[in-house]
């Protein structure tokens, strides 16, 4: 059984009403433009770190240990056991050889400061989504807690969805994305680090919009009250901007 | 050979049937002593026992991965289909025949227990080649084992050998009781770690984590103590820093202010000698005086020579020649006189002079100067010897941390080494903090060791199912030993071949079919794999380089 992808109309209707000092006059279901585009990347993924990876990799980057036998000697462990800890955390990119001597990579230094081993995977197919009016990333919660249409049209227990139209993607979005030092929070947990677009759909979100006295309010499926990341439509709608 | 369809054909032919690793052992055929590990072990239940479900989805796996190259030796597929050995690798010096493999240090003959034992059995000949060849072969080595020929002994040689050169070992059977009595008789030094032993049994996982946790609080002991001095903020060493740069910052100071006293002691003391040399001033002048006086009379005389001589030179200067030697004989004894009262000047002139330096060195106000300069100088001199000794303290927390740079107990030399140790304080202090972290971590009983144990463990022992297990499933050797290969289906030893870049098939060969496949249709390569063990398979196709034949016991 497929999810529905709004709560009707009189749910919707029940809440507003539920809400202080807000004094509706009119609920419109709309569908939002939104669009959404299909990567190839590689990702940098999260994983919890061992112990001795853990505690190796901060003994290079706090502790300035840069060789095999000073690192064994330091932990107190069998410097082939070392040495072998050395070249999985080499062969994932974490640390590089310089002569005998180690040193962090970029990942790795990430890695320690985050204190979450991350790895890189090529060839990952992700979809991004993007909103249709300021080509602004979508946030990851509302990404996941959301059912997205792939045709302009819904009706849901007799409600009509109108559908808006949009504004084009910009040519930036993606690369714009992943330069963003925030960018988990649009991709979730799987960043994307380099990415090739492979294709790009219109998709949209039915949200209801409630014309109010005062400032309008939105809502979607992925709050269960006014949802303050879709009030930023609000101007687009053409309602009251939330003050 | 064997095609990898073949194989997958075989695989699917598993679940009817018992494994072969499950088939029960001929007990004549394996002389293997039962450890203590597979003692109380009920068949089929133990250590190393795989689901059968599992065993299938492990196998499956093991054939996929042979399928699509994902294997740890690249040419194992060439291997297994085609008999396609690899071409020998670089020699191996030859084993001398009263000791060890060459080339394989003796640890074990300095250690005590299963070690001491070990080295006290000198390898023959034929078990010494046998490791020379298990080393040396570039990615198989079929090694014959008849009943008798101490097969365990050398799988054991073989193992110790390995390890002790680096390699990661997987020492893997058909069954968990041949896994024991190699792990048994294995030597201390290594980590060995057994891969599939539940709960805390000998040689299980958390067992070696334990050990291996004691370990390093006991050997990070030392280090830990020797840092403890630069934990925290502040530390003792950090205080000990302090100091030195304060009292070398006051020594600089101190050696200002003496530098200052002493300026001013000068200038004291010459005033006062300005002051109190007026009968000097007279005497230097009157020095002066009887300077030039004597400088006259000098070269009166001096001339009066000269005309002398030339005159008692000429025909005509008898006259002249008398006169001069009048006048310089009066010039003379005026020179004398003259020298002479040059010299009492000179000497006056001193006298005065000392008199006046004798004042002055008593005069209130330059000893007043000199006492404060001598007490700066003093207070310096203090300044830079507490820097000293906070340097020497320092000096003594740096020894087994750091190296020590060589330094001068002079304001240069201390500040280059106080530079040093403020350089190396913050390095030291994480190192410090990081060490209390990781000893307060090894400290405590912890599972999340176990896979990074069984990720780097010198060996790891376990069925040949076992290595297969889902969360076993990114290790890889560099040699596996496969004990009782002679009684082990291609299917199920692919398991942990796949996961090694060079194996060791151990076990006694020709020994029959492994199992009946009864009436049902199947086909004859399928058969094969099915009852032909994998060292069968293989020591037929084997060139000399890749199988040894252990002789048996008389």
């Amino acid at each position: 059984m497929t999810e529905p992808a709004h709560l009707p109309l009189t749910e919707i209707e029940r809440r507003v009403s539920a809400l202080p000092e807000v004094r509706p006059r009119r609920i419109v279901p709309l569908l939002l433009p939104m669009w959404a585009v299909e990567v190839t990347a590689t990702v940098r993924e999260s994983q919890s770190y061992d112990v001795l990876d853990r505690y190796l990799s901060r003994a290079v980057a706090e502790g300035g240990l840069t060789r095999t036998a000073e690192l064994a000697e330091f932990l107190g462990v069998e410097q082939p056991l070392v040495a072998r800890a050395v070249r999985h955390l080499a062969g994932i990119g974490h640390l590089v050889r310089d002569g005998d001597k180690l040193s962090l990579t970029a990942l790795g230094r990430r890695s320690v400061a985050d204190g979450r081993r991350y790895q890189l995977a090529s060839g990952r197919r992700l979809v991004l989504r993007f909103d249709g009016f300021r080509g602004e990333p979508v946030p990851y919660p509302t990404v996941i807690r959301s059912v997205w249409l792939a045709e302009p049209s819904l009706t849901l227990d007799g409600t009509v969805f109108r559908a808006l139209g949009g504004r084009p993607l910009p040519g930036d979005a993606v690369d714009g994305l992943l330069a963003r030092r925030d960018a988990g929070d649009f991709t979730g947990p799987v960043e994307p680090v380099t990415a090739t677009t492979t294709g790009i759909s219109p998709i949209f979100l039915p949200v209801y919009h409630v014309e109010c006295d005062g400032d309008d309010v939105v809502f979607g499926k992925a709050v269960d009250g006014p949802d303050p990341y879709l009030a930023g439509f609000i101007p687009f709608l053409g309602g009251n901007r939330e003050t | 050979m064997v095609a990898a369809h073949e194989l997958d054909a075989a695989a699917d032919r598993l679940p009817a049937d018992p494994p072969a690793d499950r088939l029960p052992a001929d007990p004549a055929a394996d002389r293997v002593p039962a450890g203590p590990a597979a003692d109380g072990v009920p068949a089929g239940r133990g250590a190393g026992f795989v689901e059968a479900g599992l065993a299938e989805r492990i196998q499956r796996d093991a054939i996929v991965r042979l399928r699509v190259g994902a294997t740890a030796n690249p040419g194992l597929l060439a291997l297994l289909a085609e008999g396609r050995f690899a071409p020998p690798g670089p020699p191996w010096p030859a084993a001398p025949s009263d000791g060890p493999a060459q080339g394989v240090p003796g640890r074990a003959a300095s250690a005590g227990g299963a070690g001491a034992r070990f080295a006290d059995e000198a390898p023959a000949p034929d078990r010494a080649e046998a490791v020379r060849r298990a080393l040396a072969v570039p990615d198989l080595l079929c090694l014959v084992a008849p009943p008798g020929a101490a097969r365990t002994l050398t799988v054991v040689e073989i193992v110790r050998a390995a390890a002790e050169r680096g390699e990661r070992v997987l020492i893997t059977a058909p069954e968990p009781a041949a896994v024991d009595a190699v792990m048994t008789r294995l030597p201390p030094g290594p980590i060995v770690v057994r891969a599939d032993q539940a709960g805390g049994g000998p040689g299980s996982v958390a067992v070696a984590a334990a050990e291996t946790q004691r370990r390093i609080l006991a050997r990070s002991q030392a280090a830990a103590h020797q840092l403890e001095p630069w934990l925290g903020e502040p530390s003792p060493a950090m205080g000990w820093l302090k100091r030195l740069t304060s009292a070398l910052a006051e020594a600089q100071q101190e050696r200002q202010r003496a530098d200052r006293a002493c300026a001013e002691r000068d200038a004291i003391a010459e005033a006062a000698r300005q002051r109190l040399g007026g009968p000097v001033r007279e005497r230097q002048r009157a020095v002066e005086v009887a300077e030039r006086a004597a400088a006259l009379a000098g070269d009166a005389v001096e001339r009066l020579g000269a005309s002398l001589r030339r005159a008692e030179g000429s025909r005509f200067g008898r006259w002249r020649a008398g006169r001069l030697r009048d006048r310089l004989a009066v010039a003379t004894p005026a020179a004398d006189q003259a020298r002479e009262a040059l010299a009492r000047a000179r000497q006056e002139y001193a006298e005065h002079r000392d008199r006046r330096e004798k004042d002055v060195e008593q005069d209130a106000a330059v000893r007043a100067a000199a006492d404060r300069a001598a007490f700066a100088d003093l207070a310096a001199h203090r300044a830079l010897e507490s820097a000293e000794r906070s340097a020497h303290r320092l000096c003594h927390l740096l020894d087994g941390v750091a190296a020590e740079p060589a330094w001068t107990a002079d304001v240069p030399g201390l500040s280059g080494f106080a530079e040093h140790c403020a350089g190396l304080e913050p390095v030291l202090r994480n190192r410090a903090g990081l060490l209390l972290e990781w000893r307060q971590r090894a400290a405590r009983p912890s599972d999340q060791l176990h896979a990074e144990l069984l990720r780097y463990a010198d060996v790891v022992a376990t069925t040949c199912l076992g290595a297969g297990r889902p969360d076993h499933g990114d290790l890889e050797f560099d040699l596996v030993v496969l004990v009782d290969a002679g009684r082990t289906a291609l299917p199920s030893a692919l398991v942990p071949l796949v996961r090694a870049r060079r194996a060791v098939l151990a076990g006694d060969a020709g020994r029959g079919p492994l199992r009946d496949v009864g009436a049902a249709l199947v086909p004859d390569e399928v058969a094969g794999l099915l009852t032909t063990s994998v060292l069968d398979r293989l020591l037929e196709g084997a060139p000399a380089a890749n199988r040894v034949r252990l002789r048996s016991a008389p």
